[in-house]
């Protein structure tokens, strides 16, 4: 049973599940019903406790609830698209209507794909059984005679004798034969046609109970009579009229919110509660054929506090496995104070499965005559790698127009977000490729210093005399280099933009005991550094 | 049948749950069996992956290193050339299949050099770790992964009980880890497949380096030979690559 606040704050009941039973009729002041339904002993123990103005009410009575009724609707739209790209709201008609409690659905031509308009309709019963939902379903020429039918069909057995009429488990189906416009509507009461409570007053005062009656008047008559509201109606019934089913556009939104009943802070039962909530969502993207690329995971302690976990995806993803194994690796990285109350997920950013995939794979891929696996393979390592050790610790390099060694390589994170990527690419392109080339030409060492390392070094002569040319020794930690062999110098000169000019002359040398390391000599005063290792 | 294959992974790949599970193990065999048919045309063998230098391949057992085996390579001293060596090995395991990830605990991988060495760049995975748990957990996960072609880090603060997971899951995901290690390991109990010591030695013309086998299964031990890194022959094998783009260059100017 549900009720409302109607008029001047009377709880009035809007909506009952078996109005027969117990007396309960809609527009029946709640507390008439609810004394009602105590009498007949419905309600036994099971009584709600409610706060404040709330009335104390049996269990099987229910706030209505316009709002969260809609949302549910439209969540059911986006499961209908099962059957029908075209899924809409009532109201997507006819915005005026506030509470909308049809769904329609295009299915013009799309019999075929179910072995006939019969078999649609028995699946489309036969889905909605299985979600535990009775509906009553009509299948006619237009929006308007199928809404007709759906509502008021039922109960009108005249006139219908040659639509196929079935009953399933609660729930009611029709179908009308196609091609024959009003007929199957003519018995039918003139509410059928969707009109506003006054106009429907105004046709009873006038006799006027059944749309074959009212087809009978001229249509001008009743334009001016009733306003044009009643002809569009009486067109949209007939299929004489145009109806767009326009689908609910659905911001999407790929929430989870959890409150745990008992506060934990082991991280399986973390884990399974969340595996749980994201399997939901997982559901939803899949549907849409998307994928994960980004998640944000809100741990609520007790207190108040929270932690967030953010996920980045290398390649989108549906599976459960994959993401949970992600989020696992977060969860044992963290260390939780206080036991968690309460866990919000939000997937902030998705893609499309197949086609995000090609793109990103394109550069490690093309060379390589890899399969499918090893590619999907890869993509969780990379992802597995960035969950734990962040995004700043899994890298591609890039080569830089800077000329001072420790800025001529960018380090960038693989996985990025779609915007990040495409500026990256941009640059990408216009980078001269002709600088890569000529730099590479260049020997360089594979390692080199985070900050070149001040050296000691023996002279024959005096630091300050020696213009040019090598020491003859160089110091490192505790050990002392005798230099065999060089070449060089090059010369680099650069960075007076970044207010910190650096003038060097770099020489590889190679010492008596054959290791060669790269060293240079600030130009400014002489000093000599260690840069890197030929290793 | 190739074509089936291929889709066939995919599909599994977008159903979740229940589906993936069952279809899986279908067509970890079909694949299985694929890889039989191509080995077998190859000679039967799997193939080996060369050192790059055929100075080293003679003296393997094997003519090369297997996928799935870990390679050391022990350093006297920082600058004696075992990097380029194991960068070597590197490149011949990449040219054959799948990128190459360098696990990288100090920050001090500069990557030019390994490009000089013929790697494709682009397809390079850097990973940066901090911690020496997460250094061993990194090179865990990467060798297990079947997509990577070879790994290779400088690699002095894993303890033995470290290499011994290391060499399982290498063998698990067939990925070819190549660690270039401090000579003070040398007293350790190895795991790795084959151990190399690496001396440089004072140059005549080029750039010399002693390379001894310290150990390799099935080959004696002690073998020593000698290896001439020549910089104009890395050079030649960036050249291709070079010569492609700059032809490239040239037809879109035009």
């Amino acid at each position: 049973v549900l009720y409302a606040a109607q008029a001047r704050g009377a709880l009035k009941v809007v909506a009952c599940a078996e109005p027969a039973q117990g007396g309960i009729y809609v527009g029946m002041p709640v507390a008439e019903a609810s004394a009602l339904a105590r009498s007949r002993g419905k309600s036994r123990a099971t009584r709600r406790k409610t706060s404040g103005a709330e009335p104390d009410l049996p269990a099987m009575f229910h706030r209505y609830e316009p709002l969260a009724d809609r949302r549910a609707l439209e969540e059911l739209a986006g499961w209908c698209e099962q059957f029908s790209p075209l899924v809409g709201l009532e109201d997507s008609t006819a915005p005026e209507s506030a509470a909308p409690e049809s769904l329609l659905l295009d299915v013009t031509g799309l019999a075929g794909l179910f072995h006939g308009e019969a078999a649609l309709v028995e699946q489309v019963v036969r889905q909605f059984d299985a979600r535990g939902l009775g509906v009553r379903v009509a299948l006619a020429d237009s929006v308007g005679a199928a809404w007709a039918l759906a509502h008021y069909g039922f109960d009108c057995e005249d006139s219908l004798e040659d639509a196929e009429k079935s009953q399933l488990a609660g729930s009611r189906s029709l179908l009308a034969p196609a091609g024959e416009g009003a007929r199957p509507l003519a018995s039918l009461p003139v509410d059928a046609l969707r009109l506003t409570a006054e106009t429907l007053a105004r046709l009873a005062e006038l006799g006027i109970h059944r749309i074959d009656q009212l087809q009978a008047l001229s249509r001008c008559g009743l334009a001016t009579r009733f306003g044009p509201e009643i002809v569009r109606r009486l067109d949209q019934a007939l299929g004489q009229a145009e109806e767009v089913i326009s689908p609910p556009r659905l911001a999407p939104s790929w929430e989870a919110d959890w409150s745990l009943e008992h506060p934990t802070d082991r991280q399986d039962v973390l884990a399974a509660a969340i595996g749980e909530q994201l399997e939901k969502l997982l559901e939803k993207l899949v549907s849409r054929s998307e994928g994960i690329q980004k998640l944000i995971c809100r741990l609520q302690s007790e207190q108040g506090t929270t932690t967030d976990l953010t996920l980045g995806l290398f390649r989108p993803s549906v599976r459960l496995k994959h993401v949970m194994e992600l989020i696992k690796l977060r969860l044992e990285n963290i260390r939780l104070e206080q036991p968690i109350v309460r866990l919000q997920l939000s997937i902030t950013a998705t893609a499309p499965l197949e086609y995000e995939q090609r793109e990103l794979f394109e550069e490690i891929s093309s060379c390589t005559a890899s399969s499918q696996d090893s590619l999907r393979q890869l993509a969780g390592l990379i992802d597995r790698l960035t969950s734990r050790l962040g995004g700043d610790s899994v890298l591609r390099t890039r080569s830089w127009p800077d000329p001072q060694p420790e800025y001529a390589w960018r380090y960038e994170p693989w996985i990025q977000t779609p915007r990040a990527t495409s500026a990256k690419a941009e640059r990408k392109k216009s980078l001269p490729a002709v600088e890569d080339k000529k730099r590479l030409r260049l020997e360089r060492p594979l390692r080199l210093a985070h900050r070149p390392i001040p050296l000691a070094v023996i002279s024959v002569v005096p630091a300050s005399l020696a213009v040019d040319g090598l020491p003859l020794y160089f110091r490192l930690g505790h050990e002392e280099h005798r230099i065999a062999r060089h070449w060089g110098p090059e010369r680099i000169e650069t960075g007076w933009w970044r207010g910190r000019l650096a003038r060097r002359d770099y020489y590889r040398v190679e010492t008596s005991t054959g290791e060669r390391y790269w060293l240079f000599r600030q130009l400014q005063d002489g000093q000599w550094f260690l840069h890197g290792w030929f290793d | 049948m190739l074509a089936l294959l291929a889709r066939t992974s995919e599909v599994t790949w977008m159903l979740p749950g229940s589906v993936t599970s069952a279809s899986g193990g279908l067509v970890e065999e079909l694949k299985a069996r694929l890889k039989q048919w191509e080995t077998a045309g190859r000679g039967g063998e799997q193939p080996r992956v060369s050192s790059g230098f055929a100075a080293l391949d003679r003296i393997l057992p094997e003519q090369g290193f297997r996928r799935g085996a870990l390679v050391e390579w022990l350093e006297e001293a920082p600058g004696s050339g075992a990097g380029t060596l194991a960068l070597s090995a590197a490149y011949e395991a990449c040219r054959q299949a799948g990128p190459l990830v360098v696990i990288d605990s100090s920050g001090q991988f500069y990557p030019p050099a390994a490009a000089w060495a013929g790697l494709d760049l682009s397809r390079l995975i850097l990973v940066r770790t901090r911690q020496p748990q997460d250094e061993a957990w990194a090179w865990d996960q990467v060798l297990r992964a079947a997509g990577v072609a070879a790994v290779l880090g400088w690699v002095d603060r894993l303890g033995s009980r470290d290499l011994r997971r290391l060499q399982l899951a290498a063998e698990t995901g067939g990925v070819l880890g190549l660690l270039v290690r401090p000579a003070a390991a040398r007293s350790e109990p190895c795991w790795a497949d084959v151990r190399w010591l690496v001396q440089a030695l004072p140059a005549v013309s080029e750039r010399r380096l002693r390379v001894e086998l310290l150990r390799a299964r099935g080959s004696l031990a002690g073998v020593v030979a000698e290896v001439e890194l020549d910089h104009a022959a890395s050079a030649l094998r960036l050249a291709p690559s070079v010569a492609l783009s700059a032809s490239l260059r040239r037809s879109a100017g035009a």
